[in-house]
């Protein structure tokens, strides 16, 4: 008295593991009555498809043609059902690609993340104008903090990230775009701007973006003091709180021309810093790697 | 287009139940790089992210969640293609599925059918897992008889036909005496509900464990959470000699396994109330056709019939 147990779940051993191919490769060997001719169609050779159909009939232990007549393969009562009962894998398939398709047709969402202070430069405008202008992409803003970049990227809350840092990690890809200039800029009174005795250091503020305080090589009169993003934001929208003589090296200059003036005088000249676009290496966008090189030859067209 | 491959999209599909990369892998019972490479290949294909990776888990993007339907059809589709196949497959070499229950009595038939081997039918028994719906499993050619109790409607679905075996009035509460104080007369529900109790899972009696609940719930204000599970009626049987608890089962246990005799005291409810809450029969598909099938329910009735 033996008991008998059951396994017919697990009769594909992992050597046979079937695909879709398998199946749509069976279906055009069921039209065309011929394994060459299916291999046409689906762009493959006559021995892949053999594979599959063996693939087929050793999984399911049942032959599914026969070749009776010389030359023309004749399915097997296995294969007219089978062949009747893909009708619903394929309307599903179908409905799957046609998705797929109008994602692709829709035009990709490119999400572009920077800090305010940056996001309010006119360099960014430029940038995100450029990137309008190309094909195929809809770029939308996201801010992101400073001290969130790398966060942000990797986690597809920005698909790139535009800022004054680079990044040295392997996993993502950092190429200069252009650059930016902090202006030298002053509070103003009434539009006019005083500039405190010369002969005598000036002391000016640097706004230290991406939390880092540029280090730039500075002409030996200069004192200068690091002003973090948030008060420099603060500043431009509450100019009241600055006080009227301040010096800053600014990444743009406000609208507000009764507050804010230019400062070059003195020597004082715009200081560089580059702006870099980061964004992930493995990132399914395929277009990414190559943006950086697209926007800088497009801003330098300008 | 290349369309993507089933393995992909099933891996899709763990991926947007799970939330992780990592429980996705278990589940499937691959690595969890091989999923970071399957869904990296279906995002390069389609050009679109479609999971928001981050520290709190993983969520699907915009287009992620629009195609996951889609994705769910195709896999179940992929899913029916291939058991529909195997059933058919079944069919031309004489075999057929049975799925059994803890029950004491399908455990008997299944020794009875084994004593005395039909020519005409080659016979497949697997135990009943728990958590399947059998009444889906069946219709989708998975398993082509399955022998279990339902109590009251619960397994009257459309598609599913029951050929009676047997059925049977109310519910019996069973405990040692040894242990409980309880008497068969006069027995009084809470004090029972308040010990330990041992029910059976819901593959020996599918409904029965909602109908507890609710009832208990409704009429006593007392929600059932801790009890101990039995996955058969033996299991329920010993665990009840031991003194663990008092056990509630379906339809009239004491008739059916013969509880008195083993030194269990017995009390019933509800049998005017519930007349015929439990229904012991073979399960099968409505329109069922396949004359091996058919044959192989009938001599299964017989067996259950002789064994009494």
């Amino acid at each position: 008295m033996h008991w008998k147990h059951a396994l017919i779940e697990g009769r594909q051993s992992p050597s046979s593991s079937l695909d879709l191919r398998h199946f749509e490769a069976f279906q055009q060997v069921y039209r065309a009555r011929d394994l060459t001719a299916a291999g046409h169609e689906l762009g493959t050779t006559r021995k892949t498809i053999r594979r599959m159909v063996d693939n087929l009939e050793t999984t399911f232990q049942c032959r599914l043609f026969s070749d009776s007549t010389r030359g023309q393969l004749t399915p097997t009562p296995f294969a007219d059902r089978l062949f009747n009962d893909l009708r619903f894998l394929n309307s599903a398939k179908q409905l799957l690609e046609e998705h797929i398709r109008s994602i692709q047709d829709a035009g990709r969402v490119l999400k572009v993340g920077t800090s305010p202070a940056v996001f309010r430069t006119s360099v960014f405008r430029q940038v995100f104008r450029t990137l309008q202008t190309i094909q195929g992409i809809r770029p939308s803003y996201v801010p992101v903090k400073a001290d969130e970049s790398s966060k942000s990227i990797s986690s597809g809350n920005c698909d790139i990230h535009i800022s004054t840092k680079t990044c040295d990690e392997r996993r993502f890809i950092c190429e200069q775009i252009t650059y930016l200039e902090l202006i030298p800029i002053a509070r103003a009174n009434n539009g006019v701007f005083r500039s405190s005795t010369s002969g005598r250091n000036i002391t000016a503020h640097v706004v230290s973006l991406d939390h880092k305080t540029p280090s730039f090589k500075f002409p030996s009169h200069l004192d200068l003091q690091p002003l973090p993003e948030a008060n420099w934001l603060r500043w431009i929208d509450h100019p009241e709180e600055c006080p009227t003589g301040t010096i800053i090296f600014a990444p743009d200059i406000p609208s507000d021309r009764t507050q804010w003036s230019r400062a070059d005088f003195n020597n004082l000249t715009p200081l560089r810093k580059p702006l870099y676009l980061t964004c992930l290496r493995q990132h399914p966008y395929e277009f990414l790697p190559s943006l950086g090189g697209v926007i800088q030859s497009r801003l330098s067209r300008q | 287009m290349i369309f993507p491959e089933i393995r992909e999209l099933q891996v899709f599909i763990a991926l947007e139940r799970t939330g992780s990369f990592s429980a996705a892998a278990k589940k499937l019972g691959i690595t969890q790089p091989a999923v970071s490479a399957h869904i990296a290949k279906l995002e390069q294909l389609i050009g679109y992210p479609l999971f928001h990776r981050g520290p709190d888990g993983t969520t699907p993007t915009e287009q992620g969640s629009s195609l996951i339907p889609l994705i769910k059809a195709v896999e179940s589709e992929y899913g029916d293609l291939l058991r529909r196949a195997d059933y058919w497959k079944r069919s031309q070499s004489n075999e057929v599925k049975i799925w059994t229950d803890g029950s004491i009595a399908s455990r008997e038939l299944q020794r009875a059918r084994f004593n005395k081997p039909e020519p005409h039918a080659n016979e497949w028994w697997q135990d009943l897992k728990t958590g399947v719906d059998w009444t889906a499993a069946l219709k989708k050619f998975e398993v082509d008889i399955v022998i279990t109790g339902t109590f009251l409607k619960a397994g009257d679905v459309p598609g599913v036909k029951t050929t009676v075996i047997s059925h049977e009035a109310g519910i019996t509460l069973c405990w040692n005496p040894d242990y409980y104080p309880f008497h068969s007369t006069g027995f009084s529900f809470p004090d029972a509900l308040s010990s330990s109790l041992i029910l059976p899972v819901d593959s020996l009696a599918l409904g029965f464990r909602d109908f507890l609940t609710n009832w208990c719930a409704s009429s006593y204000d007392f929600s059932l959470m801790e009890f101990i599970e039995c996955n058969s009626e033996q299991e329920g049987v010993d665990a009840c000699k031991l003194g663990l608890g008092v056990m509630i089962l379906p339809g009239n246990a004491d008739k059916r396994i013969n509880l008195s005799n083993i030194g269990l005291t017995t009390a019933t409810a509800f049998e005017f109330l519930l007349p015929k809450a439990f229904t012991f029969g073979i399960r099968s598909r409505t329109h069922e056709q396949n004359p091996q099938i058919l044959a192989t329910i009938d001599l299964l009735r017989k067996s259950l019939g002789d064994l009494g």
